[in-house]
């Protein structure tokens, strides 16, 4: 018979083993699939301890935090994002042990399921925009420091539904690429067919599958590849999984195979609806997620091509100004049509913001921001945050709008016509397209809307 | 009018003993409506691996909701249906580890979709034209129901739920966990269904460790409702004293007793339709899952109540 699972007892004092604190256990949180989590409070106040169950606390794992808690997160604001192990935690006797983290605080942050079952709020295109880059981004810099998440699942995310921070928890699955082995695999649906198939070992590329099953997810609010398939087997056992999931895959929107469309069921409408919603380029990108890069791994979408279209998809969002919703106004003809009031949105002009290597193109409606982020080169953005301006309403001509100047330092114009202007911090420049202003040495162009085709 | 069924289901030693009971509302009796609460228990092994399965379900019991009895004993049934074979398809050839994932990954599809198809069947031989497309949903509309299901198998407690009522897990020192969030974006009497669009999305799952057991409780609404809701302390010392009198007197005196206690309540204070199920869980082993379980399936003393 096996070990009977021993949890951890409210003011039990357990101990930090690298750095040698001492915390004691104040209530339990919740369980996941192997352990417990324990709220506990120590030198460094309220923190949170994962508790492995007997079966899962083996030597490998405990190597494993080891290494993890040597190691750290990854550098910069990616890094802070991953609730990374910070210390080994051992309790007297006990062959089990655990790890030490932050908590989070779960009023603020969401799970997906939460959002789905209505107990959180649902993100708007803006934020779902920010989750997406985010999780990209974050997902890229454990890459990129030599690191396998390997499993990458909507119950490791949580997310503000408001501000789309996100955090990435149960880190303690990572690996080294292509190296270390791990307890944890992943849950089915979020594996990538050769894995399902037996073929390789999980590694960044068959993250990248998880990635974006994860990201479709948050768009779609569906499984990529559960359509007429799944739909059809009545007995939904491992070996349908694996023929699903591993070795007969279709998405369910790929253009040239129609075989595992949704089918006409209720249960599919929202799937609909929202593939519906999502822009041309993000469409574009899940389905060559899903098609080319599902027979071959080293075709998938990168994180930094996710990274990038989910920010160049937040700066074209625009409100439309009948309803207020947003729509995207990257790859639309001019005209285009309120997804939700189905009013024509006029094009709105754009904020060209110029750099040695590139441009870039925010488009201006109101309410629209300028972050201190759009001011730097794509990539270089982390650590900066900030509101620099915002497109505000004239206050006295009804439809005319500007950008305030909302940082600390004053800004210098050239109008159309020639003449230069200061513009100190909370006045506007009205959104005259030709207008230059400099923010902080940055040169930035406010533009007719470019044609789509450039965009 | 029928009267509704008490039922006392046998688990097994290795797992535990469940009992249900259903009652008529007082309201409903004085105007002469039945019973649109239903239940499930379920105790069986497969592979040699007993498990308990238990259902509650709350038909909304309007006059849009005109079939919602029948609503409610279809989603206990399929409850019970899917939780069986999720076991007997994953027990022997998933992780334990994965188990749980898979459970929330699958269970509120595969369920709904279950009552969905078992709706259409029952629509269908009453001579209703009923229509799987989403133009059709005024069907479903009219079975609309809750649905809370549990399961009890090897080292963890799955648990799912839709729409309203109460789970509550009493440990044996006494601690409560109530591992499934309340729902308070909704107002009054609103709640979410198996009716609702999205009712796949709609679902809360949570896994817990069995450890060293306890009295796992679900009740429809119409129970709390007598008290001061579902997370009211006079609910939660109602709970508490259901564990007490079972430590004290026994199942089956507490099961004799129970339907006894729901009429008073419904008579005192809400006078709702009122379901109460429990699971008395024997503490777990890991042996299910350390020891390599024997490849033939076998379904054994399993027992059926709604």
């Amino acid at each position: 018979m096996g070990v009977l699972t021993i949890p951890l007892s409210l003011g039990q004092r357990i101990r930090a083993d690298l750095s040698g604190i001492e915390l004691e256990v104040i209530q339990k949180l919740g369980e996941g699939t192997q352990g417990e989590v324990y709220l506990v409070e120590g030198p460094r106040g309220y923190q949170a301890v994962k508790w492995y169950k007997p079966g899962q606390a083996t030597p490998e794992q405990r190597a494993a935090i080891l290494y993890l808690v040597r190691t750290g997160p990854p550098f910069g604001a990616a890094g802070k994002r991953f609730i990374w192990p910070l210390d080994l935690v051992t309790a007297g006797d006990s062959r089990q042990f655990g790890y030490l983290m932050d908590r989070i605080d779960t009023n603020q942050y969401a799970e997906l399921g939460e959002v789905w079952a209505h107990l959180k709020p649902v993100p708007n295109f803006s934020s779902l925009c920010e989750i997406s880059y985010q999780l990209a981004n974050s997902y890229r810099a454990l890459h990129l420091s030599g690191h396998c998440y390997r499993d990458i699942s909507a119950g490791n995310l949580m997310f503000d539904p408001v501000t789309g921070n996100i955090l990435i928890c149960d880190n303690d699955n990572v690996g080294v690429n292509l190296q270390s082995r791990c307890q944890v695999w992943g849950t089915m649906e979020y594996m990538a067919p050769e894995l399902i198939r037996g073929e390789r070992d999980p590694s960044t590329q068959s993250d990248l599958h998880a990635l974006a099953v994860l990201l479709f997810y948050l768009w779609v609010w569906h499984h990529p590849f559960h359509g007429m398939m799944e739909y059809r087997f009545h007995c939904w056992d491992i070996p349908a999984k694996k023929k699903v999931y591993g070795e007969d895959p279709v998405f369910i929107f790929d253009p040239g195979d129609r075989s595992n469309m949704l089918p006409e069921d209720p249960d599919y409408t929202t799937a609909k609806e929202r593939w519906g919603y999502c822009p041309e380029d993000l469409k574009t990108t899940f389905t060559r997620a899903f098609t080319e890069g599902l027979a071959d791994p080293d075709r998938r979408v990168t994180e930094g091509e996710w990274q990038n279209l989910f920010i160049s998809l937040r700066d074209s969002l625009i409100i439309c100004p009948s309803c207020k919703a947003e729509n995207f106004s990257k790859g639309q003809q001019s005209p285009f049509i309120c997804w939700h009031c189905g009013k024509a949105i006029a094009d709105p002009p754009v904020l060209r913001i110029e750099w040695p290597g590139g441009n870039r193109c925010l488009s201006l409606s109101m309410g629209t921001t300028i972050m201190a982020r759009h001011l730097v080169p794509a990539g270089s953005t982390d650590e900066i945050s900030g509101i620099v301006g915002a497109v505000v309403p004239h206050p006295s001509v009804p439809g005319a709008g500007g950008i305030r100047n909302n940082s600390s330092g004053t800004w210098q114009c050239i109008f159309p016509g020639g003449a230069v202007a200061d513009v100190p911090p909370g006045r506007a420049v009205p959104l005259n397209p030709g207008t230059v202003i400099l923010i902080n040495g940055t040169r930035v162009t406010i533009a007719a809307p470019p044609d789509p085709g450039e965009q | 009018m029928s009267s509704p069924v008490e039922f006392q289901c046998a688990g097994s030693q290795g797992t535990g003993w469940a009992f249900g009971c259903s009652r008529t509302g007082a309201t409903h009796r004085d105007n002469g409506r039945h019973c649109e609460d239903a239940f499930a228990l379920w105790s069986g092994s497969s592979g040699a691996i007993p498990y308990i399965a238990l259902a509650i379900a709350d038909g909304h019991g309007d006059q849009r909701h005109d079939q919602s009895r029948t609503g409610a004993a279809l989603a206990v049934q399929s409850a019970v249906d899917e939780l069986v074979t999720f076991h007997r398809l994953h027990l022997h050839d998933t992780p334990p580890h994965s188990l749980r994932a898979e459970f929330r990954a699958d269970f509120p599809r595969r369920v709904s979709r279950r009552w969905r198809d078992m709706v259409t069947e029952d629509a269908s031989h009453r001579g209703e034209s009923v229509s799987a497309s989403v133009t059709a949903p005024s069907v479903f509309t009219r079975y609309g129901s809750t649905l809370i299901a549990a399961s009890v198998i090897a080292d963890t407690i799955l648990l799912g739920q839709i729409g309203d009522g109460d789970v509550v897990l009493v440990r044996p020192d006494g601690t409560i966990e109530t591992p499934l969030p309340g729902d308070v974006s909704l107002l009054g009497t609103e709640t979410r269904s198996l009716s609702s669009r999205d009712a796949h999305l709609l679902w809360r799952t949570a896994t817990l460790d069995r450890a060293g057991g306890g009295v796992l409780i679900a009740a429809t609404d119409g129970v709390s409702d007598s008290f001061d809701g579902s997370e009211g302390p006079e609910f939660m010392k109602f709970i508490r004293s259901i564990v007490n009198r079972i430590d004290q007197y026994g199942i089956e005196n507490v099961a004799g007793a129970m339907s006894g206690w729901l009429d008073r309540y419904s008579a005192l204070a809400s006078g709702d339709d009122m379901t109460l199920a429990f699971i008395c869980i024997t503490p777990g082993e890991a042996g299910g899952w350390t020891e390599e379980p024997p490849r033939s399936e076998e379904i054994s003393g399993s027992s059926w109540g709604f």
